[in-house]
């Protein structure tokens, strides 16, 4: 290891740098404070000797600007002293000075402190690598925890873990699944299905991300993704729209290595869901309520290719968006209620 | 002063010093002759400062070089300078002088 050493007296610099020599310590020798700090700056150092007094600049001075430089690692700082300024020693540690060895040296006093030294270099070394590799550990399970939660949830699990279940007033649902999947799985293998359903979300996930809006699940080949939650926002049924709008044009443009481009049926409602996470094992990010179901309900009972939207869905998109009157439908718990086709967004070149 | 400095029946001090240092001698005590020429110098103009100064680095290097009692005769030379005790300090530079006429250097 390399050691800097700071000593204005020619005599007493020799012998400290003959000492260190001798033990196999390369030595890097400054005639004052102010030289060493300038050396210090351009080369790397861990181990600094330096003696209490000099001209130009101290050996205290020294260390309060070693200390308050950005290094690479940890400096070992040993100063020099005579042997009855014990009180000089105080103001040395307080400016950041590990240890000290009085003069004239003892080799062996000087060895046994040089080699002490280095061991604590050594374990901060260790000590500074193994948190490099935890933090790079979290930094995964962070990345890990941000792929299941939205980032407000995983915030709040990990603050204190417990059933979370949030009422909002105003949200909405979109369930897309793909049109005759079963008959497009009848003629692949069950891998290529994956592989099918595993390029298709990839792009909705994409696609969700942009919008902003928050992706729950996918069951077998549905799709779930709402907005308003986990924060609320007042253009949940717009942002939805532009999403369901958006998967419609990504699926024709999907090779699906089908005869025809794949067709997706999309339903979409607003209104009051429950979103949280619960149980103990295997969590997930979820929504409940009325709502869920009835966009559930709109996408099955929906159209190939089409967007089906809930007359609540309808009153929050009229202004901005074409929509046309499907007809009066029967939705469970419901009973009759008008649906419509979101075909798309007024001002549109389409 | 201690065990490697013993007066010996002719006058003369025998210095046992590290063989590892053996080059770096000549020069160390030829700087302390320059030391007490600058000091007596400094003396004959009140300069008390300058022989503080030199005496206490002399007093840093003197032991860790194994000349224990260079060590010993700068702090008289310091304290003595500090107190601008003139005599004080040309007793500590006589008992230099001397001190470095009769030593006799053995490497081991």
């Amino acid at each position: 290891m390399r050691v800097l050493i700071a000593e204005d007296d020619r005599d007493s610099q020799a012998l400290l740098r003959r000492i260190l020599e001798k033990e196999g310590f390369p030595v890097v020798a400054a005639d004052d404070g102010r030289a060493a700090w300038e050396t210090f700056q351009k080369e790397e150092f861990r181990l600094v000797i330096t003696d209490w007094q000099m001209p130009e600049m101290g050996g205290v001075e020294l260390c309060r600007k070693i200390r308050a430089a950005d290094t690479a690692g940890y400096v070992y700082i040993i100063l020099v002293t005579a042997r009855e300024a014990k009180e000089d020693l105080v103001q040395a540690m307080d400016a950041g000075a590990n240890d000290y060895v009085t003069k004239p040296y003892d080799r062996g006093e000087l060895l046994a402190r040089v080699r002490s030294g280095i061991q604590i270099i050594e374990l901060e070394q260790k000590l500074s690598e193994r948190n490099l590799e935890l933090s790079a550990e979290q930094e995964k399970s962070e990345r890990l925890l941000l792929s299941i939660f939205p980032r407000p949830v995983a915030e709040r699990l990990k603050q204190e873990p417990k059933v979370i279940a949030d009422s909002f007033a105003e949200a909405s649902v979109l369930f897309a699944d793909i049109h005759d999947f079963a008959g497009i799985a009848a003629q692949r293998s069950p891998i290529e299905m994956i592989e099918l359903l595993q390029k298709v979300f990839s792009r909705f996930d994409r696609v969700a991300d942009q919008q902003g809006v928050e992706k729950i699940k996918t069951i077998g080949d549905s799709y779930m993704v709402a907005a308003g939650v986990p924060e609320p926002r007042m253009d949940h049924a717009e942002a939805l729209a532009d999403m369901a709008l958006t998967m419609q044009r990504e699926i024709l443009q999907l090779d699906a290595g089908t005869d025809e481009p794949l067709r997706l049926r999309i339903g979409i409602d607003s209104g009051p869901v429950i979103a949280g996470v619960i149980g103990t094992a295997r969590l997930a990010y979820d929504l409940w309520g009325e709502t869920v179901s009835t966009a559930e309900q709109m996408k099955t009972y929906g159209l190939p290719g089409a967007i089906q939207v809930s007359a609540s869905t309808f009153g929050r998109l009229r202004k901005m968006f074409i929509l046309e009157e499907r007809g009066e439908f029967y939705v469970q718990g419901k009973g009759a209620v008008m649906t419509y086709l979101l075909t798309g967004r007024r001002g549109d070149p389409s | 002063m201690t065990e490697n400095q013993s007066p010996d029946p002719g006058g003369k001090i025998i210095v046992r010093v590290d063989p590892d240092l053996e080059d770096l001698i000549p020069g160390f005590l030829e700087n302390r002759r320059s030391d007490i020429q600058a000091m007596r110098e400094a003396l004959e103009q009140s300069n008390f400062e300058t022989i503080r100064t030199r005496a206490h680095t002399m007093k840093g290097a003197g032991g860790g070089y194994g000349f224990d009692a260079i060590t010993t005769i700068s702090r008289g030379i310091e304290d003595a300078a500090e107190q601008r005790n003139a005599s004080g300090v040309r007793e500590g530079l006589n008992r230099l002088s001397g001190y470095l006429d009769r030593i006799e250097v053995v490497f081991e």
